[in-house]
């Protein structure tokens, strides 16, 4: 009796103490018919070694335990694809969110700190796998088993994307790159708009006046992008409006920034000691032929959705 | 096809008959090993770590009605169809012989073909 004992505590530890009585004491009268029929067989008392048998063809006590909970699991097979977009898009955003840490931090006070920019990605992740695992785990498990919604009962075939190559879907981690990025270079090109004043005045180079002419355009343009980027996050295929929009915005954001490339010096020191006069020549030579390639890939990029979208109107 | 495809595929296919096996064995009252020891008479050897989570998750479902009685010195927890269950079993029972009958003619034309 000792073993089933044993048994039975292991089985109880494994359940929810709401159903660990009711389903211990079932099982232990279970395993007792078993060794009554064992006993019946034999003539006499199971044996130790044959009640040890017993309870091994009945399985590991986590198993049996587990058996019993209908089903229990982290993310039911129907909501995993769900769960596994909520992730992608979970670690888009943490990433979006370490990234303006990072630039805040950077140019509040020159702190190129990549080892915190990737402690604060990974922090965040881990909170976020956490927390969106738990959320389906609620979801998977719902209380009295009725599901709590149904993801897939809003469709209909004639919603589904209207795709006939494999290149027009969008793909999450491509968007969220230029998402990220137009995020990124809006709120450098208007940091003057969020960093505390306080900070702004122990800043130590800046934008040249005839480059923050410029400004403005850019910032829309920017914005633009943005609105459009959320527009793909949610419809995540290219239609031939959607390639010809790509177009345009491409185009719109190459010319300002080949023009800017030529605007030398585009960053100047503006702090009293005046200090980094060689290092902001390089970082002048840098940036500019750094705009100009990037207008010239921008260009191209524009033509190729102009391609793409005369295949697809073909 | 390798034993081991075999033998998914094998449960696969007898985790649904085992409901209605269940279902239809406890028109009359048993207790968990009673259950198995009638599924065994018949041919249908279910394994207790499968078949007592079974027969609790019908009962929690509603299929079965259960009562603990006192016998030979023990409990015992009896299970027995309830009417909701019942009529659940004729539907099965029905959809059942047809889905028979209709793999039957599949696999009969099948053997014919051969």
């Amino acid at each position: 009796m000792e073993l089933i004992d044993r048994y039975m505590d292991a089985v109880a530890q494994a359940l929810p103490e709401s159903r660990r009585d009711e389903i211990t004491r079932e099982l232990r009268a279970n395993i007792l018919d078993k060794l009554e029929a064992i006993a019946y067989e034999q003539g006499r008392a199971p044996s130790d070694t044959e009640v040890s048998a017993v309870l091994v063809a009945l399985g590991h006590p986590q198993k049996v335990a587990g058996s019993f909970l209908n089903g229990q699991q982290l993310v039911s097979a129907e909501l995993f694809p769900l769960y596994k977009r909520a992730l992608h898009y979970g670690l888009i955003l943490v990433f979006i969110l370490a990234l303006i840490q990072f630039g805040v931090r950077f140019l509040s006070s020159g702190d190129l700190a990549i080892a915190n920019f990737l402690y604060e990605i990974i922090s965040k992740a881990l909170v976020m796998f956490a927390s969106v695992t738990g959320v389906f785990y609620l979801l998977s498990n719902p209380v009295g088993g009725k599901p709590y919604f149904d993801p897939y009962s809003c469709w209909a075939p004639e919603k589904l994307p209207p795709v006939t190559r494999g290149w027009q879907r969008i793909k999450a981690c491509e968007q969220s790159v230029d998402f990220t990025t137009d995020l990124f270079f809006l709120l450098l090109l208007n940091y003057t708009l969020w960093i505390p004043s306080g900070q702004l005045a122990n800043l130590t180079i800046a934008f040249t006046e005839p480059v923050q002419q410029w400004i403005p355009i850019l910032s829309v343009v920017i914005v633009v992008s943005l609105i459009f980027g959320i527009w793909k996050l949610i419809y995540r295929y290219w239609t031939v409006p959607t390639l010809v929009i790509e177009a345009l915005i491409n185009f719109s954001m190459a010319i300002p920034l080949m023009l800017v490339s030529r605007l030398k010096p585009i960053v100047v020191d503006i702090s009293a000691t005046q200090e980094h006069v060689e290092a902001l020549r390089i970082g002048n030579e840098v940036i500019s032929i750094g705009l100009f390639w990037v207008g010239i890939w921008l260009i191209f990029m524009a033509g190729w959705s102009l391609y793409r979208a005369w295949q697809l109107s073909r | 096809m390798s034993d081991e495809q075999f033998e998914k595929l094998r449960q696969e296919l007898r985790r649904g008959i085992l409901v209605l096996a269940v279902l239809g064995s406890l028109r009359k009252p048993h207790y968990g090993y009673s259950l198995r020891k009638q599924l065994q008479d018949v041919g249908l050897d279910i394994d207790e770590g499968t078949l007592y989570p079974l027969v609790r998750r019908l009962a929690d479902q509603g299929l079965l009605t259960s009562e603990w009685q006192q016998g030979e010195g023990r409990e015992r927890r009896y299970y027995q169809l309830s009417p909701e269950g019942a009529v659940l079993l004729d539907s099965l029972s029905a959809e059942w012989l047809q889905m028979n009958n209709h793999v039957s003619k599949i696999l009969e034309a099948g053997n014919g073909t051969d």
